[in-house]
């Protein structure tokens, strides 16, 4: 799947290394990545020349808030419900039989993330194998969306 | 790869909708009633495992549920519907229509595909009775594939087999991300099978379009090929063996992909190739097959009705034709419907549409060489196109607020149950409407 | 629908096979849709005027819904359901079982089988060994029989079938979990449960080279295509001879349905992967009348005894539409009508109106499982059968008596009359037994686990489903 990348981001960056935001303008980039800090936090993008970049900015990094314990971001206004990152999530092929053989989970199960009103939830965000620290970095559900709407900071 | 985020054509559209908000917390549980292992009839997939939450006679909350079904279900709510009718008022109504399609035959009947079996045969009695075509949305195509399936012989499968044996998965012009939201997950590439116990880990996937698609980004394999050039490609995956080549950097690791695999499934959209590239396709799958060392099967992905399969059944069984029929004076049973819609134009004095509702994949489907013509429109919804119509006769929405038995793409059928607690809003059944339509009016 | 009369049927030469009835002349009484004991106050009289009543006919074997089945309509303009009912109807048949469902397609079956017209309907649901076999690789026969009796019991089916008595998998990774048709035959003639036995074996070729213990616990079904060879013919003879039951369809030559394990694919045809071993192969071909099979089924009928168990199946969809079964009985009937290739294999035997009742009606009742219907029993249902067959008729005229019954009452209605259908519909069912098991405790096996289904979705015999299988 396709990764928003630090020097993607810091393309649509004004490049000036002002400093109003008490860092560069490739550390901003970074937080930006992060979503620590959103285009707001640059005062420079709001002056009228920087407008298409600003808006850019905010279309790449979509709206969603990111989950502090996973790192997950879903962008609404991209998933479309179709239930391929609930499908590959290693928890629930290891825990749960129906839904590794490509049916939803049941509402009574104890799944990671549900599709739920067609767009994709953390439900048991504990049960992540990012949220074990001395696991390593499971990116199956956002390396499969299509659509891009699942980022993992 | 680029960060090439896909634009799709709602984030364009000024009028865009938000997306689905979110019940405030997920562990809001303050609902009127439950359904589970509910199934939705938003396209024929036809997936059984879905939960709906109602609250004051409004589903609020979904499980397992894709865009293609929210939409549906989002769209029930008082802002995108016309108003129930009252008996008096639908008797009124059902009466223009009647009166309309009487002075205006033959009739075109078009678009049961979206209706449950029992409705899909009361429309093949309503265009009987007025003598004209009675054809679904993907009519053309239809009848293009199941001609080569009979000239050809085919080979196919149910879904579970694809999902249990298919090493090799090809998309020919068809994107289910588009059309079958969880197709990949449940059926088709991810699902874990029998035999395919890595689900995708299992599989090759690979896909041909003209441009980039939904599903581009998953695929080992994507050709992006103007219409034209599937052919030559099939006949380079043909004949590789003998040194043939094809122009793409991706064909050599098709090629190895289909070497290694011993089952193939292939899913073509019968409405965007040519006559050319279907004969190939079946010749290919023809071949593969009589040489005995792998299987393949072509299956139709249709950007059609969800009960595109009922609309065959009931076709097969009244015509031995699954692409509809005519019903003209000079016809007889089973004669062959028109082949194109400028034909239909040509023989047609108005058309009974039955649409399938606010959906992007129907939206404007009507072609402009028919637009003209006079029309009656069987509607769940309100749309912007009505204004055009004629007459226009708001029904319950099949599979959601009626019963109606649909047929999944590989022919299994399932009852699909209304949900209780929205089917009191007074709107008629598609059903009921087709019935008593020429009843009217003496 | 129809509701059953009070009926007299006089002067009737009845033939009953189970009260050794051999075409007495009698009289027969009709009421609430059974046969009843004698009373003074019919609504309706049927003067037969002596002409030969029978038992509604059964047939055992008839490939009448599946995937491919409506596809064939395409090709060769193969019958609908309603063809197909109206065509049993017209030759005096009142029920049809149909041998080829499995858990998946059960829904699909089900639906098309509830279309066909005047005829009673039931099935076999195929046994899957990709599900089922772990109880056999571990011998385990009250786990099998449960998985068993939870099939029958969620497909509404009336028996089990095994197409394939082995599994062979392709794929590397699960060559060992093959089962060998030695072992997967030995366990089944183990198998001690009523409720799911005989199993319906598949007659595919060489299936009889494969040893069958306990015969008694198998019946095989479509018999004709297991003979493919010469010996296949004394092998099935042991086997009926040591208990086992068959049923057998015969060719008159005609092009008919062919339903082959066939992972190729020719024009006009449709290859499906339905579940099976392999995909199967739907194809309307002629059946020639000469050839080792076909030899083999004619000489089979003439040698069997009455005391085997051996049924005739009525030549599936093409015989019920192209007269197939008719042309067949007058063969059998009459060997001045036979055609010449068949002279040495029928050589010396008739067929009479006795034994004809017993192979078309009593033996398939009984091999389907059906205990009130077959025969003319007092208390059986009233399915009754009246052909217009002059003495000295030739095989024209035989011919057209048996595709056109004279008269046929079903559960009491009257559905011809006079060589004609009256207009009167009468009720149909799916027939399908009440099984004893609790289908809750196997929702996480692999058989209603492994489908792309929800197991609750797999059910579409629900309890609260009527007899007649309306949802």
């Amino acid at each position: 799947m396709s990764r928003k990348s630090i020097y993607e981001l810091y393309e649509f960056l004004p490049k000036t290394n002002c400093g109003q935001c008490g860092m560069s303008c490739m550390a901003f980039a970074g937080h930006l990545l992060a979503r620590d800090l959103r285009p707001r936090d640059c005062p420079v993008l709001d002056e009228p020349e920087h407008e298409d970049n600003k808006r850019r900015l905010v279309e790449i990094l979509g709206e969603g808030k990111k989950n502090e314990l996973t790192g997950l971001i879903v962008d609404d206004h991209l998933c479309i419900g179709c239930g391929v990152c609930v499908n590959v999530c290693p928890v629930h092929g290891a825990n749960n039989r129906e839904v590794a053989l490509g049916k939803g989970p049941r509402a009574g199960d104890v799944t990671v993330i549900q599709i739920i009103n067609a767009r994709v939830r953390l439900v048991h965000p504990e049960l992540c194998n990012r949220a074990i620290p001395s696991a390593p970095p499971c990116k199956a559900c956002a390396d499969y969306c299509p659509t891009d709407a699942m980022e993992l900071v | 790869m680029s960060i090439q985020k896909f634009i799709r054509a709602s984030m364009q559209d000024e009028n865009r909708e938000d997306p689905p908000q979110s019940p405030p917390g997920e562990a809001f549980t303050d609902f009127d009633t439950e359904h589970h292992s509910m199934v939705c009839a938003g396209c024929s997939c036809l997936c059984d495992d879905i939960s709906y939450y109602i609250k004051d006679g409004r589903v609020v909350r979904t499980l397992n549920l894709c865009e293609v079904g929210w939409k549906r279900l989002c769209t029930l709510s008082e802002e995108d519907r016309l108003p129930p009718p009252c008996p008096s008022l639908l008797s009124e109504t059902l009466n223009r229509a009647a009166r309309l399609l009487r002075s205006h035959r033959p009739v075109l009947v078009l678009g049961a595909d979206g209706l449950g079996e029992a409705a899909i045969r009361a429309s093949y009695e309503l265009a009987g009775e007025l003598q004209g075509p009675w054809l679904p949305w993907a009519f053309m195509g239809l009848r293009r594939f199941y001609e080569r399936a009979k000239r050809f012989g085919w080979a196919t499968a149910l879904l579970d087999e694809v999902r249990d044996h298919a090493e090799s998965v090809i998309f020919w012009r068809a994107d289910p991300l588009e059309t079958h939201h969880r197709h990949l997950s449940r059926y088709s590439f991810f699902a874990r099978g029998r035999f395919t116990e890595r689900g995708n880990l299992d599989r090759n996937l690979a896909a041909v379009a003209s441009e980039k698609t939904v599903i581009e980004p998953l695929c080992q394999q994507f050709f992006q090929l103007p219409a034209g050039r599937d052919v030559a490609l099939i006949e380079a995956m043909t004949h590789f063996h003998q040194g043939k080549g094809f122009d793409h950097r991706d064909f050599p690791g098709f090629v190895r992909a289909m070497q290694g695999s011993t089952y193939v499934a292939l899913f073509v959209d019968p409405e965007k190739v040519g006559d050319e590239t279907l004969d190939a396709l079946f010749e290919w799958s023809t071949k593969l097959n009589n040489e005995g060392r792998k299987r393949m099967v072509i299956l139709p992905l249709w950007a059609a009705g969800p009960n595109i399969e009922g609309f065959c059944r009931v076709s097969l069984e009244k015509n031995a034709t699954p692409w509809g029929r005519t019903f003209a004076e000079d016809s007889t049973r089973g004669q062959p419907a028109e082949s194109s819609w400028e034909n239909l134009a040509e023989t047609v004095k108005s058309i009974l549409v039955i649409s399938p509702g606010i959906d992007p994949l129907h939206r404007n489907r009507l072609p402009e060489c028919l637009r003209d013509k006079p029309r009656v429109v069987i509607d769940p919804f309100k749309q912007t196109a009505h204004q055009d119509d004629d007459v226009v006769i708001p029904t319950a929405l099949p599979g959601v607020e009626s019963d109606g038995l649909f047929f999944r793409s590989d022919g299994l059928p399932f009852a699909v149950r209304g949900i209780e607690a929205i089917t009191q809003q007074g709107y008629p059944t598609v059903d009921d409407v087709l019935a008593n339509i020429m009843t009217e009016g003496h | 629908m129809a509701v059953s009369e009070k009926v007299l049927i006089k002067q009737a030469r009845v033939y009953d096979p189970s009260q050794e009835w051999r075409g007495e002349l009698r009289d027969l009484y009709v009421a609430e849709g059974r046969i009843s004991e004698a009373f003074g106050d019919p609504q309706r009289i049927i003067d037969a005027g002596g002409r030969p009543l029978l038992s509604g006919g059964i047939d055992p074997h008839c490939l009448l819904a599946s995937q491919g089945q409506a596809l064939t309509r395409m090709f060769a303009g193969s019958p609908s359901p309603d063809d197909l009912g109206r065509a049993y109807a017209s030759m005096g048949y009142v029920h049809v079982h149909s041998p080829f469902m499995n858990l998946l397609t059960a829904g699909l079956v089900r639906h098309a089988l509830r279309r066909m017209p005047f005829v009673d309907t039931s099935t076999c649901v195929n046994i899957d060994l990709r599900d089922m076999g772990q109880s056999i690789r571990a011998n385990q026969p009250d786990e099998f029989s449960r998985l068993a009796r939870a099939l029958i019991r969620l497909t509404g089916a009336h028996c089990l079938s095994l197409p394939f008595p082995h599994l062979r998998h392709k794929q590397r990774h699960y060559i060992q979990k093959n089962l060998s048709a030695k072992k997967v035959l030995s366990f089944l003639s183990l198998l001690e449960d009523p409720e799911v036995l005989p199993i319906h074996l598949w007659g595919m070729p060489g299936l009889l080279d494969h040893e069958i213990p306990s015969p008694d616990h198998f019946h095989i079904t479509g018999l004709g295509s297991a003979l493919d060879s010469e010996s296949s013919l004394e092998q099935a003879k042991a086997f009926l001879a040591a208990g086992g039951s068959a049923d057998l369809g015969l060719s008159t030559g005609q092009e008919q349905l062919v339903v082959s394990a066939d992972n190729t694919v020719h024009q006009t045809s449709f290859s499906l992967d339905l579940g099976m071993q392999t995909p199967l192969c739907f194809q309307y071909k002629p059946m020639p009348l000469v050839s080792t099979r076909t030899m083999a089924g004619w000489s089979l009928l003439k040698q069997v005894p009455p005391s085997h168990s051996l049924a005739l199946g009525a030549s599936g969809p093409a015989g019920g539409q192209s007269g197939g079964m008719p042309s067949i009985l007058t063969w059998l009937f009459d060997p001045d009508s036979r055609p010449q290739e068949l002279n040495e294999a029928l050589k010396g035997y008739t067929l009479d109106l006795y034994e004809w009742a017993r192979l078309t009606r009593l033996e398939p009742a009984r091999l389907i499982g059906l205990s009130d219907v077959g025969h003319l029993r007092e208390g059986a249902r009233a399915n009754l059968a009246l052909y217009d067959l002059p003495l000295g008729a030739d095989g024209e005229e035989t011919t057209s008596a048996l595709r056109d019954c004279w008269c046929l009452i079903k559960d009491g209605v009257l559905v011809r009359e006079g060589g004609a259908f009256t207009g009167s519909e009468p009720p149909v069912e799916m027939r399908c037994p009440s099984v004893d098991v609790d289908v809750s405790g196997l929702t996480q096996s692999d058989l209603l686990q492994n489908t792309t289904l929800r197991f609750e979705h797999l059910d579409v015999c629900p309890p609260q489903e009527d007899q007649a299988g309306r949802l």
